[in-house]
Protein backbone atom coordinates (compact mmCIF):
# COMPACT_ATOMS: atom_id res chain seq x y z
CA UNK A 1 0.00 0.00 0.00
CA UNK A 2 2.83 2.57 0.90
CA UNK A 3 4.85 1.80 -2.15
CA UNK A 4 2.75 3.97 -4.08
CA UNK A 5 2.90 6.60 -2.12
CA UNK A 6 6.39 6.49 -1.37
CA UNK A 7 7.13 6.84 -5.29
CA UNK A 8 4.97 9.56 -5.71
CA UNK A 9 6.71 11.57 -2.65
CA UNK A 10 10.70 10.38 -4.32
CA UNK A 11 10.27 11.63 -7.72
CA UNK A 12 8.59 14.62 -8.99
CA UNK A 13 6.40 13.60 -11.50
CA UNK A 14 2.66 13.88 -12.02
CA UNK A 15 0.98 11.63 -9.71
CA UNK A 16 -2.30 10.62 -11.58
CA UNK A 17 0.17 8.59 -13.98
CA UNK A 18 1.67 6.92 -10.99
CA UNK A 19 -1.37 6.15 -8.64
CA UNK A 20 -3.92 5.47 -11.99
CA UNK A 21 -3.68 1.83 -11.59
CA UNK A 22 -4.58 1.79 -7.59
CA UNK A 23 -7.73 1.01 -6.26
CA UNK A 24 -9.82 2.25 -3.38
CA UNK A 25 -9.03 -0.40 -1.08
CA UNK A 26 -5.57 -0.02 -1.21
CA UNK A 27 -5.68 3.57 0.71
CA UNK A 28 -7.00 4.10 4.30
CA UNK A 29 -7.79 7.89 4.20
CA UNK A 30 -8.74 9.22 7.07
CA UNK A 31 -10.78 12.29 7.53
CA UNK A 32 -9.53 15.58 9.30
CA UNK A 33 -11.55 14.31 12.44
CA UNK A 34 -8.77 11.98 13.51
CA UNK A 35 -5.82 14.31 12.80
CA UNK A 36 -3.99 12.01 10.37
CA UNK A 37 -2.51 13.80 7.40
CA UNK A 38 -2.49 12.18 3.92
CA UNK A 39 1.87 11.72 3.14
CA UNK A 40 1.06 13.41 -0.24
CA UNK A 41 -0.12 16.39 1.37
CA UNK A 42 2.71 16.04 4.36
CA UNK A 43 5.51 15.87 1.28
CA UNK A 44 3.90 18.62 -0.50
CA UNK A 45 4.31 20.38 2.46
CA UNK A 46 7.49 19.76 3.03
CA UNK A 47 8.62 21.25 -0.44
CA UNK A 48 6.74 24.13 -0.17
CA UNK A 49 9.09 24.83 3.28
CA UNK A 50 11.99 23.86 1.22
CA UNK A 51 11.63 26.49 -1.66
CA UNK A 52 10.17 29.04 0.66
CA UNK A 53 13.47 29.60 2.26
CA UNK A 54 14.96 31.20 -0.47
CA UNK A 55 11.78 32.75 -1.82
CA UNK A 56 12.10 36.48 -1.95
CA UNK A 57 8.90 37.22 0.49
CA UNK A 58 10.31 35.38 3.50
CA UNK A 59 9.80 31.50 5.08
CA UNK A 60 6.67 32.75 7.77
CA UNK A 61 4.68 34.90 4.99
CA UNK A 62 4.82 31.33 2.41
CA UNK A 63 3.85 29.43 5.65
CA UNK A 64 1.04 31.23 6.63
CA UNK A 65 -0.49 31.26 3.05
CA UNK A 66 0.06 27.64 2.55
CA UNK A 67 -1.02 26.55 5.52
CA UNK A 68 -4.22 29.02 4.94
CA UNK A 69 -4.65 27.52 1.39
CA UNK A 70 -4.01 24.02 1.85
CA UNK A 71 -6.86 24.19 5.05
CA UNK A 72 -8.99 25.35 2.77
CA UNK A 73 -12.08 22.78 2.32
CA UNK A 74 -12.87 24.06 -1.18
CA UNK A 75 -9.54 21.75 -2.09
CA UNK A 76 -11.04 18.65 -1.01
CA UNK A 77 -14.40 18.99 -0.03
CA UNK A 78 -15.28 15.18 -0.03
CA UNK A 79 -12.50 14.39 2.55
CA UNK A 80 -14.87 16.18 5.18
CA UNK A 81 -18.01 14.26 3.76
CA UNK A 82 -16.78 11.09 2.93
CA UNK A 83 -13.06 10.41 3.44
CA UNK A 84 -12.74 6.59 2.27
CA UNK A 85 -14.61 7.40 -1.66
CA UNK A 86 -12.55 7.31 -4.97
CA UNK A 87 -13.82 11.09 -5.37
CA UNK A 88 -11.70 12.19 -2.14
CA UNK A 89 -9.21 10.43 -3.68
CA UNK A 90 -9.15 12.13 -7.13
CA UNK A 91 -9.73 15.52 -5.66
CA UNK A 92 -6.72 15.13 -3.24
CA UNK A 93 -4.71 14.10 -5.72
CA UNK A 94 -5.83 17.16 -8.37
CA UNK A 95 -5.41 19.55 -5.30
CA UNK A 96 -1.45 18.09 -4.67
CA UNK A 97 -0.81 18.28 -8.23
CA UNK A 98 -2.11 22.11 -8.12
CA UNK A 99 0.01 22.58 -5.31
CA UNK A 100 3.20 20.74 -6.87
CA UNK A 101 2.52 23.34 -9.92
CA UNK A 102 2.43 26.06 -7.44
CA UNK A 103 5.88 25.00 -6.11
CA UNK A 104 7.39 24.97 -9.52
CA UNK A 105 6.26 28.31 -10.28
CA UNK A 106 7.70 29.57 -6.96
CA UNK A 107 11.12 27.85 -7.92
CA UNK A 108 10.81 30.30 -11.29
CA UNK A 109 10.37 33.45 -9.31
CA UNK A 110 13.53 32.48 -7.31
CA UNK A 111 15.50 31.91 -10.30
CA UNK A 112 14.16 35.47 -11.98
CA UNK A 113 14.97 37.58 -8.59
CA UNK A 114 18.59 35.68 -8.19
CA UNK A 115 19.10 36.53 -12.20
CA UNK A 116 18.43 39.88 -11.79
CA UNK A 117 20.17 40.86 -8.76
CA UNK A 118 23.40 39.22 -10.51
CA UNK A 119 22.59 40.94 -13.59
CA UNK A 120 22.18 44.54 -12.18
CA UNK A 121 25.58 43.51 -10.03
CA UNK A 122 28.30 41.90 -12.03
CA UNK A 123 26.79 42.35 -15.84
CA UNK A 124 27.25 45.73 -17.21
CA UNK A 125 27.53 44.82 -20.86
CA UNK A 126 23.97 46.50 -21.65
CA UNK A 127 25.23 49.69 -19.57
CA UNK A 128 24.71 52.42 -21.66
CA UNK A 129 26.91 55.40 -21.21
CA UNK A 130 24.15 57.32 -19.80
CA UNK A 131 24.27 55.05 -16.95
CA UNK A 132 27.82 54.50 -16.92
CA UNK A 133 28.57 58.29 -16.64
CA UNK A 134 25.68 58.52 -13.46
CA UNK A 135 27.70 55.06 -12.01
CA UNK A 136 30.85 57.03 -12.08
CA UNK A 137 29.37 60.16 -10.70
CA UNK A 138 27.49 58.41 -7.86
CA UNK A 139 30.67 56.95 -6.98
CA UNK A 140 32.83 60.10 -7.30
CA UNK A 141 29.55 61.57 -4.58
CA UNK A 142 30.33 58.94 -2.13
CA UNK A 143 34.21 59.59 -2.02
CA UNK A 144 33.16 62.62 -1.21
CA UNK A 145 31.68 62.17 1.41
CA UNK A 146 34.36 59.60 2.71
CA UNK B 1 36.43 13.39 -19.11
CA UNK B 2 36.47 13.70 -15.73
CA UNK B 3 35.09 17.30 -14.43
CA UNK B 4 36.04 19.06 -10.88
CA UNK B 5 33.76 21.30 -10.24
CA UNK B 6 35.04 23.78 -7.42
CA UNK B 7 31.71 24.91 -4.76
CA UNK B 8 31.86 27.54 -2.73
CA UNK B 9 29.26 28.34 0.73
CA UNK B 10 29.44 32.05 0.95
CA UNK B 11 26.58 34.48 2.46
CA UNK B 12 23.77 34.17 0.63
CA UNK B 13 23.69 36.87 -2.30
CA UNK B 14 19.94 38.49 -1.12
CA UNK B 15 21.43 39.08 2.61
CA UNK B 16 22.12 42.37 3.69
CA UNK B 17 25.46 41.84 5.36
CA UNK B 18 26.84 43.59 8.62
CA UNK B 19 30.10 44.62 9.69
CA UNK B 20 30.80 43.65 13.36
CA UNK B 21 34.04 42.96 15.22
CA UNK B 22 36.16 44.49 12.07
CA UNK B 23 35.04 41.71 9.77
CA UNK B 24 31.89 40.52 8.19
CA UNK B 25 29.38 39.21 10.69
CA UNK B 26 28.57 35.57 9.72
CA UNK B 27 26.58 34.26 12.78
CA UNK B 28 23.16 33.17 12.02
CA UNK B 29 23.43 34.37 8.73
CA UNK B 30 22.18 32.29 5.59
CA UNK B 31 24.64 31.17 3.82
CA UNK B 32 24.11 29.16 0.77
CA UNK B 33 26.29 28.31 -2.93
CA UNK B 34 27.88 31.04 -4.86
CA UNK B 35 25.66 31.89 -7.71
CA UNK B 36 28.26 31.35 -10.25
CA UNK B 37 29.35 27.69 -8.53
CA UNK B 38 25.57 27.17 -9.51
CA UNK B 39 26.09 27.76 -12.86
CA UNK B 40 29.65 25.77 -12.97
CA UNK B 41 27.55 23.04 -11.55
CA UNK B 42 24.74 22.87 -13.91
CA UNK B 43 27.41 22.80 -17.19
CA UNK B 44 28.93 20.32 -15.34
CA UNK B 45 26.10 18.50 -15.54
CA UNK B 46 24.53 19.35 -18.83
CA UNK B 47 28.29 18.39 -20.34
CA UNK B 48 27.49 14.86 -18.59
CA UNK B 49 24.05 14.53 -19.52
CA UNK B 50 25.04 14.87 -23.20
CA UNK B 51 27.64 12.22 -22.51
CA UNK B 52 30.91 13.86 -23.15
CA UNK B 53 31.71 13.60 -19.45
CA UNK B 54 31.72 10.72 -17.38
CA UNK B 55 32.09 11.62 -13.90
CA UNK B 56 31.34 14.77 -12.52
CA UNK B 57 32.97 15.44 -8.71
CA UNK B 58 31.65 18.49 -6.86
CA UNK B 59 34.48 20.26 -4.12
CA UNK B 60 34.04 22.37 -1.07
CA UNK B 61 36.40 23.77 1.46
CA UNK B 62 35.03 25.24 4.50
CA UNK B 63 33.71 24.04 7.87
CA UNK B 64 31.57 21.17 8.31
CA UNK B 65 28.57 23.21 6.73
CA UNK B 66 29.52 23.15 3.83
CA UNK B 67 28.20 19.60 2.91
CA UNK B 68 24.90 21.10 2.79
CA UNK B 69 26.40 23.27 0.03
CA UNK B 70 27.66 19.89 -1.18
CA UNK B 71 24.36 17.94 -1.23
CA UNK B 72 22.93 20.68 -3.25
CA UNK B 73 25.35 20.18 -5.57
CA UNK B 74 25.18 16.48 -5.67
CA UNK B 75 21.32 17.26 -6.00
CA UNK B 76 21.63 18.95 -9.08
CA UNK B 77 23.56 16.35 -10.31
CA UNK B 78 27.03 15.64 -9.31
CA UNK B 79 28.40 11.96 -9.14
CA UNK B 80 30.63 12.67 -5.77
CA UNK B 81 31.31 15.34 -3.97
CA UNK B 82 35.01 16.44 -1.71
CA UNK B 83 34.78 18.54 1.38
CA UNK B 84 37.94 19.88 2.30
CA UNK B 85 37.28 20.45 6.26
CA UNK B 86 38.80 23.65 7.71
CA UNK B 87 37.67 25.94 10.37
CA UNK B 88 39.63 29.06 8.47
CA UNK B 89 36.84 31.81 7.27
CA UNK B 90 36.85 31.40 3.55
CA UNK B 91 35.94 34.74 2.45
CA UNK B 92 39.07 35.78 1.40
CA UNK B 93 39.61 37.04 5.37
CA UNK B 94 42.40 33.98 5.94
CA UNK B 95 42.02 31.22 3.63
CA UNK B 96 42.81 33.38 0.39
CA UNK B 97 42.39 32.29 -3.33
CA UNK B 98 46.14 31.11 -3.73
CA UNK B 99 45.78 28.51 -0.99
CA UNK B 100 42.90 27.37 -2.24
CA UNK B 101 44.65 26.97 -5.95
CA UNK B 102 46.86 25.17 -3.97
CA UNK B 103 44.45 22.72 -2.64
CA UNK B 104 42.25 22.68 -5.94
CA UNK B 105 45.87 21.33 -7.43
CA UNK B 106 46.25 18.66 -4.98
CA UNK B 107 42.86 17.24 -5.94
CA UNK B 108 43.15 17.40 -9.69
CA UNK B 109 46.77 15.37 -8.93
CA UNK B 110 44.79 12.94 -6.97
CA UNK B 111 41.82 12.87 -9.49
CA UNK B 112 43.21 12.94 -12.46
CA UNK B 113 40.27 15.64 -13.99
CA UNK B 114 40.24 16.99 -17.24
CA UNK B 115 38.40 19.78 -16.76
CA UNK B 116 37.81 22.15 -13.56
CA UNK B 117 34.71 24.47 -13.79
CA UNK B 118 34.78 26.63 -11.53
CA UNK B 119 32.97 30.00 -10.98
CA UNK B 120 33.99 33.58 -11.86
CA UNK B 121 33.93 35.02 -8.91
CA UNK B 122 32.58 34.37 -5.51
CA UNK B 123 29.95 37.12 -3.96
CA UNK B 124 31.89 37.80 -1.08
CA UNK B 125 35.24 38.02 -1.73
CA UNK B 126 34.99 39.52 -5.60
CA UNK B 127 38.46 38.43 -6.28
CA UNK B 128 37.81 36.31 -9.65
CA UNK B 129 41.44 35.26 -8.51
CA UNK B 130 41.35 31.06 -7.92
CA UNK B 131 40.67 29.91 -12.03
CA UNK B 132 43.71 32.02 -13.10
CA UNK B 133 46.27 30.40 -10.27
CA UNK B 134 45.05 26.81 -10.73
CA UNK B 135 45.66 27.59 -14.75
CA UNK B 136 48.74 28.94 -13.39
CA UNK B 137 49.74 26.19 -11.28
CA UNK B 138 48.37 23.50 -13.11
CA UNK B 139 50.21 25.05 -16.25
CA UNK B 140 46.82 24.59 -18.27
CA UNK B 141 44.92 26.56 -21.03
CA UNK B 142 42.08 28.64 -18.97
CA UNK B 143 39.30 30.54 -20.49
CA UNK B 144 37.66 33.53 -18.06
CA UNK B 145 34.17 34.61 -18.15
CA UNK B 146 32.98 31.57 -19.90
CA UNK B 147 29.74 32.45 -21.94
CA UNK B 148 28.72 29.63 -23.61
CA UNK B 149 30.67 26.55 -23.85
CA UNK B 150 30.66 23.61 -26.57
CA UNK B 151 32.50 20.25 -27.39
CA UNK B 152 33.83 19.54 -30.97
CA UNK B 153 36.61 17.05 -31.95
CA UNK B 154 39.63 19.25 -31.42
CA UNK B 155 38.58 19.49 -27.90
CA UNK B 156 36.07 22.19 -25.91
CA UNK B 157 35.20 25.59 -27.89
CA UNK B 158 34.55 28.51 -25.38
CA UNK B 159 33.03 31.70 -26.33
CA UNK B 160 34.23 34.66 -23.32
CA UNK B 161 32.88 37.40 -23.03
CA UNK B 162 34.44 40.41 -22.07
CA UNK B 163 34.16 44.66 -21.37
CA UNK B 164 35.35 44.43 -25.48
CA UNK B 165 33.65 41.98 -26.77
CA UNK B 166 33.24 38.13 -27.10
CA UNK B 167 36.35 35.85 -28.17
CA UNK B 168 35.81 32.46 -29.35
CA UNK B 169 38.57 30.14 -27.66
CA UNK B 170 39.82 26.72 -28.79
CA UNK B 171 40.83 24.58 -26.18
CA UNK B 172 42.73 21.60 -27.37
CA UNK B 173 44.99 20.40 -24.53
CA UNK B 174 43.73 19.33 -21.24
CA UNK B 175 43.41 19.80 -18.14
CA UNK B 176 41.83 22.82 -18.50
CA UNK B 177 40.30 25.41 -16.79
CA UNK B 178 36.96 26.89 -17.61
CA UNK B 179 35.65 29.92 -15.40
CA UNK B 180 32.17 30.85 -15.51
CA UNK B 181 29.98 33.56 -15.96
CA UNK B 182 26.55 34.44 -15.27
CA UNK B 183 25.33 34.10 -18.97
CA UNK B 184 26.51 30.36 -19.37
CA UNK B 185 23.21 28.64 -18.56
CA UNK B 186 20.71 28.68 -16.26
CA UNK B 187 21.02 26.66 -13.23
CA UNK B 188 18.56 24.45 -12.24
CA UNK B 189 16.85 24.61 -8.39
CA UNK B 190 17.41 21.77 -6.56
CA UNK B 191 14.32 20.40 -5.30
CA UNK B 192 13.46 18.40 -2.40
CA UNK B 193 13.40 14.99 -4.29
CA UNK B 194 16.42 15.40 -5.50
CA UNK B 195 18.16 16.50 -2.52
CA UNK B 196 16.53 13.63 -0.73
CA UNK B 197 18.43 11.00 -3.52
CA UNK B 198 21.76 13.13 -3.01
CA UNK B 199 21.82 11.54 0.15
CA UNK B 200 23.34 8.10 -1.17
CA UNK B 201 25.51 9.92 -2.92
CA UNK B 202 29.38 9.43 -1.64
CA UNK B 203 30.88 12.35 0.15
CA UNK B 204 34.90 12.32 0.97
CA UNK B 205 35.96 14.32 3.81
CA UNK B 206 39.50 15.78 4.03
CA UNK B 207 41.67 17.92 6.13
CA UNK B 208 43.04 20.90 4.54
CA UNK B 209 46.09 20.39 6.30
CA UNK B 210 46.57 16.62 5.33
CA UNK B 211 46.73 17.96 2.18
CA UNK B 212 50.20 19.69 2.79
CA UNK B 213 49.00 22.69 0.96
CA UNK B 214 50.49 26.25 2.87
CA UNK B 215 47.66 27.92 3.84
CA UNK B 216 48.40 31.11 5.25
CA UNK B 217 47.15 33.99 3.20
CA UNK B 218 48.84 36.35 1.71
CA UNK B 219 47.34 40.13 1.92
CA UNK B 220 46.11 41.03 4.78
CA UNK B 221 42.88 42.57 5.56
CA UNK B 222 43.39 46.01 7.31
CA UNK B 223 39.91 47.23 7.61
CA UNK B 224 36.20 46.29 6.54
CA UNK B 225 33.63 48.90 6.86
CA UNK B 226 30.05 49.30 5.30
CA UNK B 227 29.81 52.27 2.19
CA UNK B 228 28.51 55.56 3.73
CA UNK B 229 24.67 55.99 3.90
CA UNK B 230 22.56 57.59 1.79
CA UNK B 231 22.23 61.34 2.39
CA UNK B 232 18.63 61.87 3.07
CA UNK B 233 16.57 63.56 0.87
CA UNK B 234 14.30 67.29 0.93
CA UNK B 235 11.01 67.54 0.12
CA UNK B 236 10.61 71.52 -1.83
CA UNK B 237 7.87 72.90 -1.69
CA UNK B 238 7.85 74.55 -5.61
CA UNK B 239 9.56 74.49 -8.60
CA UNK B 240 10.97 77.69 -7.72
CA UNK B 241 12.92 76.48 -4.97
CA UNK B 242 14.18 73.35 -6.66
CA UNK B 243 15.57 75.16 -9.13
CA UNK B 244 17.04 77.45 -6.51
CA UNK B 245 18.65 74.67 -4.59
CA UNK B 246 19.98 73.08 -7.80
CA UNK B 247 21.06 76.38 -8.62
CA UNK B 248 22.81 77.77 -5.17
CA UNK B 249 23.31 74.46 -3.26
CA UNK B 250 24.08 71.48 -5.57
CA UNK B 251 25.50 73.84 -8.26
CA UNK B 252 24.59 71.81 -11.74
CA UNK B 253 23.08 74.62 -13.17
CA UNK B 254 24.45 77.53 -14.25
Amino acid sequence: MFENYSRAIDSDESIDTILCSVTVSDYSIVGTTSGMMNPLVRDLYKRVIHVGRDYPTGLPHVRKVWKDSMRNRANCPACYTDPASSQCQEELFHAVNRGRFMVKEMIGVIKLKKYRAMKQRYDRTDETLEEAMDRVERLGHQQQSL
Amino acid sequence: MKILVGVKRVVDYAVKVRVAGGTVELNNVKQSMNPFCEIAVEEAVRLKENKHADEVVAVSIGPKQCTETLRTALAMGCDRGIHVMTDMRTDYMQLQPFAVAHIFQKLVEKEQSDLILVGKQGIDSDCGHTGPFLAGLLNAPQVTFAAKLQVNDKGLLVERETDSGTETIQVKQFPAVVTCDLRLNEPRYATLPNIMKAKKKPVETIKAEDLGVDLTPLVEVVEVMEPPPRKEGIIVGSVDELIDKLRNEAKVLK
